[in-house]
């Protein structure tokens, strides 16, 4: 079994990386991998449930997410950019069950993947 | 011991966020626009204790510098392939 | 050792793909076994009818030529729907896949390469 892990930096309206990742995550589980999504940077903003980009006539992110909602694909978020871009716990969707990480455990968590792939 | 390849310009701050990824026994790579970081002295305050730090010479060149000015010794494609090869782990 | 290199942004338009093939090319000359996965926008890097100036690199020409040497070269399908690259307008070698090819890389090759967008 391998651990892979998809980070998105890019913002989900805006950009398909947040889309692609979460596509990417659901496509692992064919093979022995266990994917997780982390979320840093601008893409913290994709746990926010006022975000919506099917506002814009681009895909929506739930139905990104309903991919992984099966499998309980564990999406992490990390904390100090949630805080700066002013999203409270209480902003954050509860389906996906974002987990909240410090920036000061993101480099051992991240070394903690076989791969690492960015978006 | 991971394999960190940046190759987004030091203005990006996922850049920085990925120096910081590295803990000791890491090597960091930088290509593309990333060999910016090469030039900025104060790159070496960014890097932790234990992190060696390559730049790839063509990118480098490239952009107009010689490998003289590198903070950082150089490496071609065939020392990024070794680079590949040693490290199992790889972030980027 | 199995090498994959997996590119996301356009050609011409940024270094990526014009890295991925001098990458590959120095794996290969090091002896190893090398697959190239194309996501979102690089998969117009294996479009046919790419016409670049001739003072220019033609980057699906180099892809093909690695293809030739035996890098395995991997296209997103969906990628490649959503931007009308089909079998039809694609140079020689490149194998229409998917994630769960991709799946299969990151699960079996030694080393995986991102190039991030």
């Amino acid at each position: 079994m391998k651990k892979v892990l998809f980070v998105v930096y890019q913002s989900p309206s805006g950009s398909i990386w947040v889309n692609e990742a979460l596509r990417c995550a659901f496509g692992m589980y064919g093979e022995d991998l266990e994917p997780s999504i982390l979320f840093m940077e601008d893409a913290v903003v994709a746990v926010n449930k006022n975000t919506h980009p099917e506002k814009l006539g681009c895909l929506s992110l739930s139905m990104s997410f309903k991919y992984l909602e099966r499998y309980g694909t564990p999406i992490y978020v990390v904390k100090e950019d949630l805080e700066k871009r002013k999203i409270k716990e209480e902003d954050i969707e509860p389906t996906w069950k974002a987990q909240i990480i410090t920036n000061d455990e993101l480099s051992s968590f991240i070394h903690s993947f076989d791969r690492i792939i960015f978006f | 011991m991971a394999l960190i390849i940046i190759k987004k310009s030091p203005k990006e701050n996922i850049s920085n966020r990925m120096i910081e990824i590295a803990s000791p026994g890491d090597i960091i790579l930088f290509v593309q626009d990333g060999v910016l970081y090469a030039i900025e002295e104060k790159t070496k305050d960014l890097i932790k204790n234990g992190v060696s730090v390559f730049v790839l010479k063509e990118d480098l060149e490239a952009r107009g510098y010689s490998e003289n000015i590198s903070l950082f010794p150089c490496v071609n494609y065939d020392g990024w392939v070794e680079l590949i090869e040693k490290n199992e782990k790889i972030i980027s | 050792m199995h090498i994959v290199i997996q590119v996301n942004v356009p050609p011409y338009t940024y270094e990526d793909l014009d890295t991925a093939i001098h990458l590959a090319e120095s794996a290969l000359n090091r002896g190893h076994k090398v697959s190239i996965f194309l996501f979102a926008d690089s998969v117009l890097s294996v479009n046919s009818k790419v016409k670049p100036l001739r003072i220019d690199r033609n980057i699906p020409h180099k892809m093909q030529e690695l293809s030739e040497k035996g890098v395995e070269i991997h296209i997103c399908g969906l990628c490649a729907d959503y931007r009308g690259i089909s079998p039809e307008n694609t140079i020689q070698g490149p194998k229409f896949s998917g994630v769960p090819e991709m799946a299969s890389l990151i699960f079996k090759a030694d080393r995986y390469v991102n190039l991030m967008p």
